[in-house]
């Protein structure tokens, strides 16, 4: 596990440094992607101004915590496993065989091994919504920090767990995409808006309401129980998403490529 | 006539290239169904809490579906095209052909929102009918009105693309244009009607070429009458030629700085 955690620090480090290396791009794309969230708020902001009061049981505050979270969450875990989404690449074009051969875990290899320049922007604006919205409210804070770390991890194990199916169907990358923009469209919009069956898919196969839409409930009245259960939940799907790669892998056929990774 | 014809040609081409790949146009119907779906339960849930003045459910869900069909059939990835052209030095390339950089851009893209039109069009129609129903009070006498208002619209969200391309000519990473561009149609009509929008910020947006993209055909959509059509469209039309014009001014000013090395 030591082994596993320096590994990843030194690929964040690595990843950082390059983006540095490009700071007018990187800044550009991190003010960007805020700038581009901020406009959902503002629609947000129109539809309770238009109404007052709650939608499906949320109030703006609500809608502003989801969006944080979820917007920290998917920064966060872009920052530090954006390789996630271009599994289905690596599968694809025999590109993974690098990852094979080096002496370390090849998962947490493949996942660090790249960054997401506009995903910064992503988990600044979700402090800096928090810090709007919340201030120094701390039962807040402590659910939103919960929900950012189960939400990387989630987004994290769904993206895997779609890309991984390319090792037994060819090219994944449509699922991936729907998983990815569902699992988001899940997070950003009150759970009571959408019909039993799509809440069942919520905490099941993509189960984003466990990182975003529960700790919102914990921040409101907590319960030991829930919490327990959301913990449980987020650590099962994680582990299955990992043993899922390892089943898949084992289909790996080498592409017999030559690839540098610089 | 021949100058006509040799554009015609590139139209074609790229329909039949659109065509030929179709099967990428499958996921783009997914996010589209997926988008409409997610913002139909989401007015619903608001029309529950109450109602919202000047617009029925309906009209709402209707309007949505439109919106996006005009983004959707204007999604012909023209800004990252000539992002890549002027960046890799294809642009290089095109320069040299007996064709207008510009032209051709457009009627290349053509054939694409040809397609997009047409497939989206039928698709919106089939999400609407399936999800609320008939558009109330809609009549077939309000379809060449709407058909003139999305040419003009599309036109004009075309050409404000292609003026943020050719942005790359002049700055190296312009992502964050585009951003701020796409936000403000966002804002100022897509996803909610001009009426929505706070007092003070309605006459602002009616001044804005923004809300004649998706906010002018879209309320000619689902509830415009005569007198309308001949208060937005003109207005269209002149943002239009504005959009067309500053195109072609800011190409001819930007074809001189570019410098293509390599063989």
């Amino acid at each position: 596990m030591k082994k596993h955690l320096k590994i990843m620090a030194c690929y964040f480090r690595l990843n950082l440094a390059s983006a540095l290396e490009y700071r007018s791009s990187f800044l550009t794309q991190a003010f960007g992607m805020a700038l581009s969230n901020s406009s959902f708020i503002f629609f947000w902001w129109i539809a309770f101004s238009q109404l007052g009061g709650r939608i499906a049981g949320y109030s703006f505050e609500d809608v502003l915590f989801i969006w944080a979270t979820t917007s920290a969450a998917f920064g966060l875990g872009t920052i530090l496993f954006a390789n996630a989404s271009r599994l289905t690449t690596l599968i694809v074009t025999g590109e993974l065989d690098a990852f094979l051969l080096q002496p370390c875990n090849v998962l947490v290899n493949v996942l660090c091994a790249r960054t997401n320049l506009s995903a910064y922007g992503d988990l600044a604006y979700g402090f800096i919504l928090m810090g709007l919205a919340f201030g120094g409210n701390a039962d807040a804070w402590l659910w939103f920090l919960v929900g950012t770390a189960a939400g990387c991890l989630v987004y994290t194990a769904i993206t895997l767990t779609a890309h991984t199916l390319s090792f037994y169907l060819g090219d994944a990358s449509l699922i991936g995409q729907l998983a990815t923009e569902f699992s988001i469209n899940f997070s950003i919009y009150p759970e009571k808006i959408y019909g039993p069956a799509v809440r069942a898919l919520m905490y099941s196969v993509l189960p984003m309401g466990l990182a975003i839409h529960i700790p919102l409930r914990l921040s409101r009245e907590f319960s030991p129980l829930i919490a327990l259960a959301a913990l449980a939940g987020t650590v099962l799907y994680c582990v299955l998403a990992g043993l899922f790669f390892y089943r898949g892998l084992r289909r790996y056929e080498s592409g017999n490529v030559m690839v540098t990774r610089l | 006539m021949k100058k006509l014809r040799k554009y015609a040609v590139i139209t074609r081409i790229s329909l039949q290239n659109a065509i030929a790949y179709r099967a990428a146009a499958l996921s783009r119907f997914g996010f589209y169904t997926l988008f409409i779906y997610i913002f139909m339960m989401l007015w619903r849930a608001i029309y529950k809490e109450g109602s919202v003045h000047g617009y029925s459910y309906e009209q709402m869900v209707w309007y949505l579906i439109f919106t996006e069909f005009v983004g959707f059939s204007c999604g012909t990835g023209i800004f990252n095209a000539m992002n890549e052209d002027v960046k890799s030095g294809a642009v290089g390339y095109l320069l040299g052909r007996p064709v207008h950089y510009v032209l051709y851009q457009f009627f290349n893209s053509m054939g694409q929102m040809l397609l997009n039109f047409a497939s989206f069009g039928l698709l919106a129609a089939l999400l609407g009918y399936l999800f609320v129903g008939p558009l109330p009070g809609f009549t077939l006498a309000r379809v060449p009105a709407v058909l003139l208002s999305v040419a003009l619209s599309l036109t004009l969200h075309f050409f404000f693309l292609m003026l943020i391309g050719l942005s790359s000519f002049i700055m190296e990473d312009n992502t964050p244009l585009f951003l701020i561009y796409q936000k403000l149609c966002f804002m100022l009509g897509m996803l909610l009607p001009v009426e929505f929008l706070p007092a003070w910020l309605q006459p602002v947006a009616k001044n804005l070429p923004f809300s004649y993209i998706f906010w002018a055909p879209a309320k000619l959509f689902v509830g415009g009458d005569a007198g309308l059509f001949w208060t937005l469209a003109p207005r269209q039309a002149l943002w239009c030629a504005v959009s067309i014009g500053l195109v072609f001014f800011v190409y001819g000013r930007s074809v001189r700085r570019l410098q293509v090395n390599g063989g």
